[in-house]
């Protein structure tokens, strides 16, 4: 019994729109890798306008995006990862290089009051301005109740922020974004502030990438950098809800995302090489278990977005694809002759981006983890939701 | 620096670069690359010391028999030799207090390799080159997976893995049968 996901007409047609843009994200994959601070001969490409209309909220926006009759409500998790898997296929560095709201935007969103979202996404409203999501620090990976960026009050209206963030996407060219920090030693007082990248005592280094070189990783460096009280996110929520709550419910939405891009990739390292060598052996089992990785990650994206906290089906997702990317790039280099490696500079390009998705969003081992929790937390037969 | 661009000038020596060259492909330290070369951009590769070149009009089978072990005798040595720095790394941090070599996923991991580095050192020199170098492949993945995030910036040692992984995709002969 196999269940299959079915998108409605509405999706059907952003899929089919955005398929159309991945061609055109393509011509531009190799210029961002080369220097991927180089954006501006590539902010006019057609899928950077479709992700910035599907991220930013209604009100900030002219009006809802649309694709031809269909009318669709910014920030669901399944849009995005529609549009991800089909412009992933064009090229992921590019889904990773386009400017907007991405990750800080998804938190804003869960935490922010309506004056915060305003400031935040006016700060993006050009078009050509870049977040981040300072989250990472140096020395402590996956461990976010560990982290020790501390934020310390120094007025009722003002606090200091010091610390040091590695390996945040945007990290050294984005204007704005949000930066995880504590004011106290207890998981509660992990809270996230609206931060801007021009603040005094707010330093920052790029950091010379692998692959995925779109995403421009970068360490960012504060030390007693202002903020105002009023850009604290989640004052209006109860305290449980102000931090680490809303960065679980990011890394949620985002895990499907990182899966839909290994999904895209893998199908794209597939068709580059079936244009090469269109018999050749392997190419039918793999494009079969990547399209079963789509349907995992449709299924997640529609888990996300009934409950946000649901971390189970993303999780699964983003652990098969991943390693299903990085095996079906083995397959491609090892099914063309040497030199498909210069006569094909995307695939090479590609061998490098597969590998960051292991490491986005949250590495398989811990991944494993929340599978396991996940299943045995649904088989027991009187657990508590 | 890790041994992989002194091992490959040694695993070289002596050898006709055009006449051997897969398709007039080949990887090569910066010192031996031959005139009329065209260098194909690649950052990696550049600060491992090495060069992706295409050589016009060469069109040789690639790295065979003894050269070819020779090769994986070198990519095994940067393979234990980015291990050793990854069983730094996990003693020193730690995850919810506890360091991560002794998180059961992380030893597990670190057995598979151990094992498959053994076992890749025991390989007769005939062994078939494509599906050898392949394992080393995986096995150096495994590795540069301990470093998390940190392992997929340039600057880092462990980029000698993807290093070692493109130097073998360019000089080892695929298998016939594709795919592998």
């Amino acid at each position: 019994m196999v269940s299959v996901f079915e998108l409605d007409d509405s999706f059907r047609a952003l899929r089919g729109a955005s398929a159309e843009m991945a061609a055109e994200l393509r011509e531009h994959a190799l210029a961002v890798d080369a220097d991927p601070y180089d954006m501006k001969p590539h902010l006019d490409v057609a899928a950077f306008r479709l992700i910035r209309e599907f991220m930013i909220p209604r009100r900030f926006a002219g009006g809802p995006p649309r694709i031809g009759r269909h009318e669709f409500e910014p920030g669901t998790c399944l849009q995005g990862i529609v549009w991800s898997v089909e412009l992933a296929y064009g090229d992921p560095g590019m889904v990773l290089a386009a400017p907007g709201s991405s990750l800080a935007g998804v938190l804003v969103d869960q935490l922010g009051d309506a004056a915060q979202q305003e400031h935040f996404y006016g700060a993006l409203a050009d078009g050509a301005t870049w977040s981040f999501f300072g989250m990472t620090e140096p020395g402590r990976g996956n461990d976010a109740a560990g982290l020790e960026t501390a934020l310390r009050r120094e007025s009722p209206d003002l606090y200091r922020l010091t610390g040091t963030k590695k390996y945040i996407g945007n990290g050294s060219r984005g204007a704005i974004g949000v930066v995880f920090a504590r004011t106290g030693s207890g998981p509660l007082s992990i809270r996230a502030a609206i931060v801007e990248a021009g603040t005094p005592g707010f330093e920052t280094t790029p950091l010379d990438m692998v692959g995925l070189r779109g995403a421009c990783l970068g360490e960012m460096r504060m030390r007693d950098v202002p903020v105002p009280a009023e850009m604290l996110l989640g004052q209006h929520l109860p305290a449980t809800r102000r931090g680490l709550w809303g960065a679980v419910r990011v890394f949620n939405t985002m895990r499907a995302h990182v899966a839909a891009l290994a999904v895209g990739t893998g199908l794209a390292l597939v068709d580059l090489v079936r244009a090469e060598r269109p018999l050749v052996p392997g190419a039918d089992d793999l494009a079969a278990r990547l399209e079963a990785c789509r349907q995992l990650v449709y299924t997640a994206a529609a888990a996300v977005d009934r409950d946000r906290n649901a971390a189970g089906p993303s999780s699964v997702a983003k652990a098969a694809a991943a390693a299903l990317g990085h095996e079906v790039s083995r397959w491609a280099v090892r099914s063309l002759p040497p030199e498909a490696i210069v006569a094909h500079p995307l695939l090479e390009k590609w061998t490098r981006d597969v590998c960051s998705f292991e490491f986005m969003e949250g590495t398989t081992d811990i991944q494993r983890q929340h599978i396991a929790k996940a299943y045995l937390k649904g088989r027991r037969p009187h657990s508590k939701g | 620096m890790t041994v992989l661009a002194p091992g490959l000038t040694d695993v070289l020596a002596g050898l006709d670069i055009a006449a051997t060259a897969p398709r007039g492909v080949a990887v090569l330290p910066v010192a031996e690359v031959p005139d009329g070369a065209q260098i194909v951009p690649n950052n990696l590769a550049a600060r491992e010391g090495l060069a992706l070149v295409r050589i016009p009009g060469a069109d040789g089978p690639g790295l065979v028999g003894a050269r070819a072990a020779a090769l994986a005798e070198v990519r095994l040595t940067v393979l234990r030799q980015m291990l050793e720095l990854a069983v730094a790394r996990l003693a020193g941090r730690s995850f919810a207090g506890v360091p991560l070599i002794d998180q059961q996923l992380v030893t597990g991991a670190l057995a598979d390799v151990v094992t498959g580095v053994e076992l890749a050192s025991s390989l007769a020199d005939d062994a078939p080159a494509a599906a050898r170098h392949e394992w080393l492949t995986e096995a150096g993945w495994t590795v540069t997976k301990f470093f998390g995030a940190e392992g997929y910036i340039a600057d880092h040692p462990v980029r000698s893995l993807y290093v070692s992984t493109l130097v073998a995709d360019v000089w080892i002969a695929r298998d016939p049968e594709g795919g592998w």
